[in-house]
Formats: C-alpha cells, sequence, structure tokens
C-alpha cells in the first residue's frame, strides 16, 4: 500500500511512464538524456563490466564459479536486495557475492573495490538490464523495512536534511547546478561510472550524500544503509534495471 | 670482386624507402601542413583565427554543416559532439572552443573512402561557442553552437 | 578429496591498472556506409591538474595526433590537443570495406612517441 502510494505520488507529479524512471534524473531533460546515450553507446568504462563478466564466470573452485552459485540469469525478475527469512537478515547483492565467495573458499571482496566486486556488480546489472525489480515484503522484514523508511524521512547534518527533503518533496526542482532525482528509480539503475570513470554503488552514493548535507555517513554494509537500501529498493519494485552507467 | 652496380631507379627507390621509414606519416594533410603544432598553442582567438585565414568569413551557420551539441554539458570534461558534411570530397574540419586556454582543439582530415563525419568528446573550460570551419578546396565554411558549462573540464579533476 | 582453503585470493582482478594506450575498436555495417568507433585508454593530461598525493603539477600527456589507414592508405588523420577528453573516443564513417581489408590506427603523443594499432576484417 505504502509501495503504490509513493509511486502514485510520483506518476502524478512527473508525468512520465513507470518503466522510465529508471532514468532517474534524466527524464527530465532530452539534453542530459542524449548526452548520457551518446557515452553509453561507447563507454570509457566498458573495462570494468568486461572484467566483471570475466570474474562472473571464471571457476574459482570444485569447477563452481560466481555465475553457478548465484543463478541470477535463471530468474526473469531481479530480486536484491532480498530478505532472508531463515537468518532474518538483509541481503544486498554484495553481501551476495561475498557468501558465494565464501562458499568457493575464496576471500571476501571489499564493497567499494571498482576492479573487484564493483566489476562484478556492474556486470550483472548491465547483463540483466531491462528485468524487472521485485523486492519482496515477508511478515518477518517488516521491522528492517520500517527503520529504513524511518532513515529515508529523518533529518540529519549540519544541514538537517532527509533524502525525502531532496528526492520526494522537491524531485525536479534545481538545487544548485543538479535537478533533483525522484526517489522511486534511484537504486534500479546503480552501479554507476560518475564523470565515466568513478565508480559508486548505491551505499557510496548514500554516504557521498550524507557528507554533502554535512552528516558522519554511515558504513558500507551496516545495518543501516541495508535498511535503507532495502527500504529505497521496495518502493523502486516494478520499474526495471540497468547498472553500470554513466552519470555526470 | 663483386660487381656490386647501382642504376639510378633502384638508387631513388632505395632512398625512398628511407625516407618513408624515417617518416611514416607523411601524407598530404600533415605534409602541407608542417606548421599546424604552432596553432595549437595560441590563447588569442582573433590572432588565431586571423593566421589560419578564418577572418572575415560569414560566421553564419552553413546549411551543408550538421553541428551536434548539447546545450547543457552535463560535465565539461567530456562533452559529445558530432560534425557531419554535405560536401563531398576532400575536406578538413578545424574545432574550436572559444573560451579554453588554447581555442584549437582539433583538426580532422578526410581523404576519400570517408563519409565527412566525426563524433567524439571534448573538453570544454567553460560556457562558450564551438565553431566549426570546414575547408574544402579552396572554400571555407563556417557553423558554431552555444554550449553551457556549469563544471569547467579542463582544470583539476576531483577523481581520487 | 581435500578441500582447500584458499588464504590468497586465486581470482585476482586481472589488470588493476588500466593500462594506458589500450585501444578498444569496432566495426559495424549500416545502411550506406560502415560505422569505425574507437576508444584509446588515455589520460589526456592537460597539464593543469594537481595530484593530490604528492601536491605536485601532473605534466602535459596527450595524444597529439592520430590516423586511420585502410590497406596500408591512409584515410582519415587528425591533430589533436588535451581539450579532447580524457579516453578519446572517436566515431567515424567509411564508406566502402571489404572482408580482408586491413585497418591500422596509429597515434602519437606528445612526446613524439608511436603508438600502432591493426585490425583484419573478418567477416562484414
Amino acid at each position: 500500500m505504502f509501495k503504490k502510494n509513493i509511486q502514485k505520488f510520483f506518476l502524478n507529479k512527473h508525468s512520465f511512464p513507470l518503466e522510465s524512471f529508471i532514468h532517474s534524473g534524466l527524464i527530465f531533460s532530452n539534453d542530459s538524456m542524449e548526452q548520457y546515450n551518446s557515452i553509453m553507446d561507447f563507454p570509457p568504462f566498458q573495462d570494468h563490466i568486461d572484467r566483471g563478466e570475466k570474474l562472473f564466470y571464471k571457476k574459482i573452485f570444485n569447477n563452481k564459479s560466481l555465475s553457478s552459485c548465484l543463478k541470477i540469469e535463471e530468474n526473469k525478475n531481479f530480486k536484491y536486495p532480498k530478505f532472508d527469512t531463515k537468518k532474518l537478515k538483509i541481503i544486498t547483492l554484495e553481501h551476495q557475492i561475498n557468501l558465494c565467495l565464501a562458499e568457493l573458499n575464496h576471500k571476501k571482496w571489499k564493497h567499494n573495490d571498482p576492479f573487484t566486486m564493483g566489476s562484478v556488480m556492474a556486470f550483472i546489472k548491465s547483463k540483466n538490464k531491462g528485468k524487472t525489480l521485485i523486492v519482496d515484503l515477508p511478515h518477518v522484514a517488516l521491522d528492517n523495512f520500517n527503520n529504513g523508511k524511518e532513515l529515508y524521512f529523518k533529518r540529519i547534518g549540519k544541514m538537517n536534511l532527509a533524502c525525502s527533503s531532496c528526492h520526494l518533496l522537491n524531485s525536479g526542482k534545481f538545487f544548485r547546478d543538479e535537478q533533483l532525482s525522484p526517489t522511486i528509480g534511484q537504486p534500479n539503475h546503480y552501479p554507476i561510472f560518475r564523470k565515466a570513470e568513478q565508480y559508486y554503488s548505491i551505499q557510496m552514493r548514500y554516504q557521498l550524500c550524507m557528507k554533502s548535507v554535512g552528516a558522519e555517513p554511515y558504513e558500507l554494509n551496516s545495518k543501516e544503509l541495508n535498511q535503507l537500501e532495502f527500504f529505497h529498493s521496495f518502493i523502486s519494485s516494478g520499474i526495471p534495471i540497468n547498472g553500470g552507467v554513466y552519470r555526470r | 670482386m663483386m660487381k656490386f652496380t647501382l642504376t639510378r631507379r633502384s638508387f631513388i627507390k632505395r632512398l625512398s624507402l628511407y625516407y618513408f621509414c624515417l617518416f611514416p606519416f607523411q601524407t598530404n594533410f600533415s605534409y602541407a601542413h608542417q606548421n599546424i603544432k604552432k596553432f595549437f598553442e595560441y590563447t588569442n582567438k582573433e590572432k588565431l583565427f586571423d593566421d589560419l585565414s578564418f577572418s572575415n568569413l560569414d560566421l553564419n551557420n552553413d546549411k551543408n554543416i550538421n553541428l551536434k551539441t548539447p546545450d547543457i554539458a552535463e560535465n565539461g570534461s567530456i562533452v559529445p559532439i558530432q560534425i557531419e558534411s554535405f560536401i563531398d570530397g576532400e575536406q578538413t574540419f578545424y574545432l574550436f572552443s572559444s573560451k579554453n586556454e588554447n581555442p584549437l582543439t582539433s583538426i580532422y582530415h578526410f581523404h576519400e573512402n570517408m563519409v565527412p563525419f566525426v563524433s567524439t568528446r571534448l573538453k570544454l573550460q567553460e560556457s562558450s561557442k564551438l565553431h566549426v570551419f570546414i575547408k574544402f578546396n579552396s572554400n571555407i565554411v563556417h557553423a558554431a553552437n552555444d554550449i553551457e558549462v556549469t563544471i569547467g573540464g579542463c582544470g583539476e579533476e576531483t577523481i581520487g | 578429496m581435500q578441500q582447500m582453503i584458499l588464504k590468497s585470493p586465486l581470482v585476482v582482478a586481472e589488470k588493476k591498472q588500466l593500462a594506458k594506450n589500450d585501444i578498444r575498436l569496432k566495426v559495424s555495417r549500416k545502411e550506406n556506409f560502415f560505422d569505425l568507433k574507437f576508444l584509446i585508454r588515455h589520460p589526456m593530461e592537460t597539464g593543469r591538474r594537481i595530484d593530490k598525493i604528492n601536491n605536485k603539477l601532473v605534466p602535459k600527456d596527450y595524444i597529439a595526433s592520430l590516423s586511420v589507414s585502410i590497406n596500408d592508405k591512409v584515410v582519415f588523420d587528425s591533430h589533436l590537443s588535451r581539450s579532447v577528453s580524457k579516453n578519446p573516443f572517436m566515431h567515424l564513417k567509411v564508406q566502402k570495406l571489404f572482408a580482408g581489408d586491413i585497418i591500422k590506427v596509429n597515434w602519437i603523443d606528445n612526446k613524439n612517441k608511436v603508438y600502432k594499432y591493426k585490425k583484419t576484417i573478418n567477416e562484414i
């Protein structure tokens, strides 16, 4: 119900079809969209995606690879982040990749390393481009979901702003020279390559946002950022995904 | 004693072989513009246009040129530019960004078998005019677009 | 079967350093011409950037000229500068191209070092 309402709010505010929210802030300007398309035609960061492909299919242990462990291609929808009802915990795609690496007797990867985790993340999202993001909300996940929701609406930092201040109430308006993107659809197109080279996962972007409002950012893969990502992705369900894309 | 004869023909052939080994990039274009490199050091746009004989030209947009540029560059360090000319035959594109420290950004020469088209990415320092002059036979045509730049692309980058 | 516990990563990211002067080139047939697109990994340093680690200006380092030849005949040549974006990208259009044609891309940097790349067109 909450998801339906919030999506309805944005669909009324900005008259674009739901699928187009995958492009986030780019939907407001044909000019921006064209520059994006031009760079995506031959992205400078293609190397990262190609490396991700190699790492994804490489047989690591017992003739198994990340691909055989993650089994993402078999699903017609994209289902990360998800809530593990047995372990009672939020599993992001990065976390799942590290769980698979452990199963393959391999050392974990850092969540923000563009040469390992970043490459595989960018490859997986771009390979599954077009699939619909579906995030299930089982009853046992409600606490985590509600915490995530609280974090989204909580004012923080010296500037005393919440995610909702910019991306819910003021989406489409300009803040300095940036046109504020709407909340729904944001996690769908991550990870991104800012300035066509700097890797950012959605949680790394949350950290950047927190710093820019003068707050101390939470750690990557912390309970807080996982809850925020879970909430954020749930309300973005139904919108297609992409990843390894260019942003200014 | 071994006789070694060197005919005039074989001498010239040998000389030209050495020449092309030493200067593999001598084409009509670069040979005719031996001093082209110095124009890239110019900082004054007017003097640059003067010395390249681009002054006193009609600076309207020629209908034979399709210059595609963004209205507002998302990022001044990577601005996609596309130029297409409807002129036949060998020709040269000269691209200027009016407010860059050195306004001459690049020169593209198209021989036969090439469509006179190039799409590339440039750095723009600030909001400015992007000029293209096309030289073909002894004619010159021009087109220019304004591009607004919010984050300048030539200075310090903030990539860590 | 003995289980191996790997202490050091087997899956090491190949080429952690993105190699300078690597070129990625694609040719595709269109209606009346052939698209030739390539991207060269190169910092195209303007000489104005300050390296954050040692607080020094990074010296100029850019591709100054580039040419394309087909079957050893130069069809395109260009002079570039530090005003060209990092990792220079070019999209050109060739009128006629046949299987077996050899495309060569040569470029020279501002220190006069020459780089060469060759690709034979298989099927087109």
